[in-house]
């Protein structure tokens, strides 16, 4: 796992390994992570639903994952939650 | 963009380390001196971004900032000084610029990118570069470049993250198709260095004047992140979103990027 900017900071931390069961999906990574790390995951990188917030952009492998998606992961997957940010 | 002409010898004699460059050459360097930019914001990013287009021979350069210069942008924001505290922060931009290039045409606005005002300040304009710290602002940019089919490069930093993408309208992802929503807990104001606002500017200069001269699209459709402390430098595979509100109306997402 990999988490930036405001996550990162939320999280303090910048990458992390999660072990799923085999079959996993990004829905259940986001429980893991849910269960892990409580509020500071919740509030910033999940809506109320569980779903990610329309304010992270999920890429798996270097590869952006369409909005709403759930994907089945597997062993050595690289992911990255990006959250948005700007200029200033 | 303008008609091309030919260089002049102090063009040559200015520009010959670019021009060196084996897929740029005096045609590339041609076409950035026909071309106009526009830079919305010119802070910490932005600054960056104006100050390498400046040097890199673009013709017009269109500045969008309102507000006067304050002590807090002093970390940051390469065109101003100490001395234009309390002065507008565009005409602080304009100055510094034409010191650098006074072959640059350098046109201002005093005001902030809304929607009053988009499609006149960007009138003419070949590119645009999004630095702007508001999404508010950012939407109403990308929603004016699909309509107008205009290349906008986006920049963006946060501490010592920084990241940039190119939309083609129509042919890569669009903001919104990354971000549909103004991200609620966005704050104007967070942590950073210049050097990371220096560093993200470069990258969004470059990417326009790669569009520009014809070089590489290659930041269109990918995002670019770096991490300052960690030293990484990561390219990721973006797609449109075929329900996205401001482009999921033009071509078909399967032929993007």
């Amino acid at each position: 796992m990999h988490f930036t900017a405001q996550l990162k900071r939320s999280l303090g931390m910048a990458t992390d390994k999660v072990l799923l069961p085999l079959g996993g999906t990004t829905a259940d990574l986001w429980l893991a992570l849910a269960n892990r790390f409580g509020a500071p995951f919740t509030d910033v990188a999940l809506e109320v639903d569980g779903r990610l917030a329309s304010s992270m952009l999920l890429c798996i492998n270097q590869v952006q994952v369409p909005r709403g998606a759930e994907r089945a992961l597997r062993d050595g997957d690289e992911v990255h939650v990006i959250s948005a940010i700007s200029g200033g | 963009m303008y008609p091309l002409q030919s260089l002049t010898d102090e063009q040559r004699a200015i520009y010959e380390w670019q021009i060196w460059s084996p897929d740029f050459g005096e045609q590339g360097q041609q076409r950035l001196s026909a071309a106009t930019v526009l830079v919305s914001r010119v802070g910490g990013v932005g600054g960056a971004v104006a100050y390498q287009l400046a040097a890199a021979g673009i013709g017009r350069i269109v500045l969008a900032h309102a507000g006067n210069v304050r002590p807090s942008d002093l970390n940051r924001q390469i065109l101003m000084t100490h001395e234009g505290l309390g002065t507008s922060r565009v005409e602080s931009a304009r100055r510094r610029l034409q010191e650098l290039n006074p072959r640059c045409e350098v046109v201002t606005f005093a005001e902030n990118i809304g929607e009053s005002n988009v499609d006149r300040i960007s009138t003419g304009v070949d590119v645009i570069v999004d630095c702007c710290p508001l999404f508010e602002e950012r939407f109403v940019l990308n929603d004016c470049a699909i309509r107008r089919g205009i290349p906008l490069v986006e920049c963006a930093m946060y501490d010592l993250e920084g990241s940039t993408f190119t939309v083609q309208p129509g042919r890569s992802a669009c903001v919104r198709c990354l971000y549909p929503e103004k991200p609620p807990q966005w704050r104007r104001q967070f942590p950073v260095f210049g050097a990371v606002a220096s560093a993200v500017g470069s990258l969004g200069a470059m990417a326009a004047i790669q569009l520009l001269a014809g070089v590489s699209d290659a930041n269109v459709g990918h995002m670019v992140r770096i991490d300052l402390r960690t030293w990484c430098m990561q390219r990721f595979q973006l797609h449109r979103d075929p329900k996205c509100a401001a482009c999921g109306n033009l071509s078909p997402p399967g032929d993007s990027v």
